[in-house]
């Protein structure tokens, strides 16, 4: 074949036209080989420790975590990879997600670890490039991926699951890429080598259990947003609002509307009433049923969403927007799932590791004050309240308020109250030491303004907080703390994250108490000396 | 290595300049508005009761494969932005397994226009564009797939496990899968003009393989046209009978079907002057092989005075080819 490859190559060449042609399907080609080169380090043949069947993984961070399909890992708690440099990995099951037919591994062994980078499976169109690896039929007993190649088939499909919630594939990739037994658990890369999706099903119809140019990968949009709990070794759950929609015809096209829910749903409980029409869900308008299922089943347990409703009542419209948490599609019986258990001592490497890296963000430890619009803070020292421009105040770093001047005709008395101490866990946090954080433990995920995070409990200045970092950056998103002395939660919303010598900070706060905004200040510079002043 | 050369192919024929991957995706995005879900009559053993229609003519005319599930005064087709539109069956190919059907509902439609009579040629790209599986509804796109024409040929198939033969005229095979609920559905060049239709998975008798095919769209050009005329049927195939060729097969029982020996050959028959002889075993009419008398009739009855036919006949131990020009049947014809 490659003979004739070459035999078609001198005669293309030959003709005239085929000469840029030609130039450019070369290119093409050898940037598609360069790509597969790239990736494919990252791609493991997994086993089941027994030897019984297997599939394939992908690894995505240096630490040696990887993906696979939870049907390749079952219910084992460990897992053997083969990686493609002729080397078997002993690998722990850290995660799982039965719903979504995923589960994370964590490879033993020498790091770092080759890796792949998380892509962005929302911008693929029908038509582009989809590369698959893996070890279809199990073919590769050096460990040496199998690569096809073919095209997006289709993008937003859902595919429902089997038995009790589990293997459901919402908002996924279709390709004709050929995807075959073995594959599963495998990467399906865009033409430019970016992790799109995690390849795990096929359709099957007169041709049999294998390719018939219909396969589906469970979309690394939605994987992104399990990752957190993953990462915490949690079995997850997916979110639902215990209430069905679906759509109805009508004279103009088509509503969907919700026609049934639990008493006791979240749906109900929130103010939806059967036959209300789903209007928005998650901040964009809902097409159909369909688009509705494939929006939500994407979301993990615990997630807030705004669902936009809309009720005729006597001839009149009302149109509201509720804010609901997501219950849980449970996925198995209590025993059942005891089977997966968290283990103790990866949540505290993983923990050290995560607080370690963001932490260290914030730049050098030198970095220990700031001067915003209100309020100038030292890491060690009282940190300075100021109204209209005058100090008025100093606030310790335990929070303790000490009295000055007209502070309290100035600031209500609970805001100036958690100030000092809100400034002070911005401090303690700035100055980058992990060992400020006691008993600290990664939870699980969340989101925060559309942002995936990581949420971390931990003690700070003799309190339980709970921090949220940003799951791909790792800037601090979030500092929350429930507190006798404020009756409530406070919580502190950090943003506008730039870099600043050598790390990157953030240049906003807000803080909410009892959901109320009662700070909400710009930090103007970071530096030692403007603090010192 | 075969994808290389494929690639190297698609660039030749698609536009130079285009980025590889957008030239697909354009032509996707180009074609999905003229490629329309169909949901017809259900409860037919293990068949779909979903398919794909191809728009080819402003006024509504789509083309797809023949079905039970069509046979429906609810026959409805979903068009790309979800609007469902009721539809009937305007005109039939019976030969090609064909049908041509009328989307109701205020025009102008977009549609895709055929290729030149010829152009189509063997190692082209092409996208098969269909709703696989029923995976799409509502406003959602047909299923894609990137693949080769891999041959223009005749082909000797069947449909599933039953042994009714099917169309043996030209047919465009592809690596493009086509699967349960694609058929009727678009095969496209890179251009985004219409090749073929897609027809339903068959089955090769002689290598029991699945095949993907398209019938040329230049063949089904009567089709559409009657269908826009309002013509439902093609000339009565009765008006014009199978043509004489004058063999006498061995006869058994009833229900029995052996093998499709020369009994006698009639005196001045196309048959003898091709110069046939008792005994001969057929073997083959054109590219179809023949195993039993059934077959060999039922071939035979495909072709009209004035047609040849080459046999492919055993005499002894050598096999020969004969060329039979077929004459006009006489009173009381030959059965």
């Amino acid at each position: 074949l490659r003979i004739l490859l070459t035999i078609s190559l001198v005669l293309l060449a030959g003709t005239a036209r085929a000469g840029p042609a030609l130039e450019a399907a070369l290119a093409a080609e050898a940037e598609r080989i360069r790509v597969i080169e790239r990736c494919l380090p990252a791609v493991g043949a997994v086993f089941r420790k027994d030897g019984g069947g297997g599939g394939s993984g992908v690894l995505i961070s240096p630490e040696g975590y990887a993906l696979t399909n939870q049907h390749v890992t079952g219910n084992a708690s460990e897992m053997r990879v083969g990686l493609p440099d002729g080397r078997l990995y002993r690998a722990t099951v850290i995660g799982v997600d039965p719903m979504g037919d995923i589960a994370l591994l964590r490879l033993h062994g020498e790091r770092p670890f080759p890796f792949v980078a998380l892509g962005d499976s929302d911008s693929l169109r029908v038509g582009d490039w989809a590369i698959a690896m893996g070890n279809p039929f199990l073919l590769a007993t050096d460990f040496r991926p199998t690569v096809t190649l073919g095209i997006v088939g289709g993008v937003h499909r859902f595919q429902p699951g089997r038995g009790a919630n589990r293997l459901v594939y919402p908002d996924c990739i279709q390709v004709d890429t050929p995807i075959n037994p073995g594959n599963s658990g495998g990467p399906l890369f865009d033409g430019r080598g970016r992790l799109v999706g995690i390849n795990g099903r096929i359709s099957v119809g007169p041709r049999g259990r294998n390719n018939v140019g219909v396969g589906f990968a469970v979309s690394i949009n939605q994987i992104r947003n399990f990752l957190p709990d993953l990462r915490a070794g949690r079995w997850v759950d997916h979110g639902t609002l215990d209430a069905t929609v679906r759509d109805e015809e009508t004279e103009g096209g088509r509503r969907t509307i919700f026609d049934r829910m639990y008493e006791d749903s979240v749906a109900a409980k929130a103010g939806i009433r059967l036959g209300d029409e789903l209007v928005t869900f998650d901040g964009r308008p809902v097409r159909g049923a369909n688009d509705f299922l494939n929006r939500i089943t994407v979301l993990p347990e615990g997630w807030q969403v705004e669902v936009g409703i809309r009720r005729v009542r006597d001839g009149k419209a009302i149109e509201k927007t509720l804010r609901i948490r997501l219950a849980g599609i449970p996925t198995a019986t209590e025993t059942d799932r005891k089977k997966h258990e968290i283990d103790p001592e990866h949540v505290t490497w993983e923990t050290a590791r995560l607080l370690r890296r963001n932490l260290a963000r914030w730049g050098p430890a030198k970095a220990d004050g700031y001067r915003g619009a209100g309020v100038e803070v030292k890491r060690t020292g009282p940190a300075l309240v100021r109204t209209r421009g005058e100090v008025v105040e100093s606030v310790g770093p335990d929070g303790a308020w000490r009295r000055r001047g007209d502070a309290r005709e100035a600031l209500p008395e609970l805001r100036a109250g958690r100030l000092g101490r809100d400034a002070a866990l911005l401090a303690a946090l700035a100055s980058g030491d992990p060992a400020s954080l006691g008993e600290a433990r990664l939870v699980g995920g969340d989101r925060i303004e559309g942002r995936v995070v990581d949420v971390v409990r931990a003690k700070l200045l003799g309190e339980e907080v709970v921090l949220s970092f940003d799951a791909e950056t790792g800037d601090l998103l979030r500092v929350s703390e429930t507190t006798e002395a404020t009756g409530g939660t406070v919580t502190i919303l950090l943003s506008d994250h730039r870099p600043v010598e050598g790390g990157v900070r953030p240049h906003r706060w807000t803080v909410r108490l009892h959901g109320r905004i009662v700070q909400d200040d710009r930090i103007e510079t970071w530096s030692i000396e403007e603090a010192k002043r | 290595m075969r994808l290389a050369v494929v690639v190297l192919l698609g660039l030749l024929l698609a536009p130079v300049a285009a980025e590889e991957r957008d030239v697909v995706r354009e032509v996707a995005e180009r074609s999905f508005p003229s490629v329309v879900k169909l949901h017809g009559a259900s409860g037919f053993a293990r068949l779909p009761s979903y398919g794909t229609a191809v728009l080819v003519h402003p006024d509504g005319i789509a083309l797809t494969a023949r079905s039970v599930m069509l046979e429906t005064e609810s026959l409805r087709a979903v068009l790309h932005d979800g609007t469902r539109r009721k539809a009937r069956i305007v005109a039939r190919d019976d030969e090609r397994e064909m049908v041509a059907i009328r989307i109701e509902g205020p025009g102008p439609f977009p549609h895709l226009k055929p290729i030149e009579p010829g152009e189509a040629r063997v190692g082209q790209w092409v996208l098969s564009i269909g709703n696989a599986f029923r995976l799409a509804d509502g406003d959602e796109r047909p299923s894609v797939n990137l693949g080769l024409l891999a041959a223009v040929t005749r082909l000797d198939l069947r449909l599933g496990l039953s042994d009714r033969t099917v169309y043996r005229g030209r047919v465009y095979l592809t690596d493009a899968n086509v699967n349960p609920g694609s058929a009727g559905g678009a095969m496209v060049d890179l251009d985004g003009r219409l090749l073929g239709v897609l027809g339903r998975v068959l089955e090769s008798r002689a290598t029991r393989t699945l095949v993907s095919h398209a019938i040329p769209i230049e063949d089904l050009a009567p089709l559409i046209d009657r269908a826009v005329k309002g013509e439902p049927h093609e000339a009565r195939r009765e008006e014009r009978p199978p043509g004489r060729h004058g063999i006498r097969p061995f006869r058994f029982g009833l229900h029995r079907s052996p093998p499709a020996y020369v009994d006698r050959v009639d005196g001045g028959s196309p048959a003898a002057k091709a110069g046939l002889r008792k005994n001969d075993l057929i073997l083959r009419v054109g590219e179809v092989t023949v195993p039993t008398i059934r077959a060999f009739l039922r071939e035979m009855k495909r072709f009209h005075a004035g047609d040849e036919v080459v046999l492919t006949v055993k005499r002894g131990t050598t096999v020969l080819k004969l060329k039979l020009v077929l004459d006009a049947p006489r009173k009381g014809g030959e059965r």
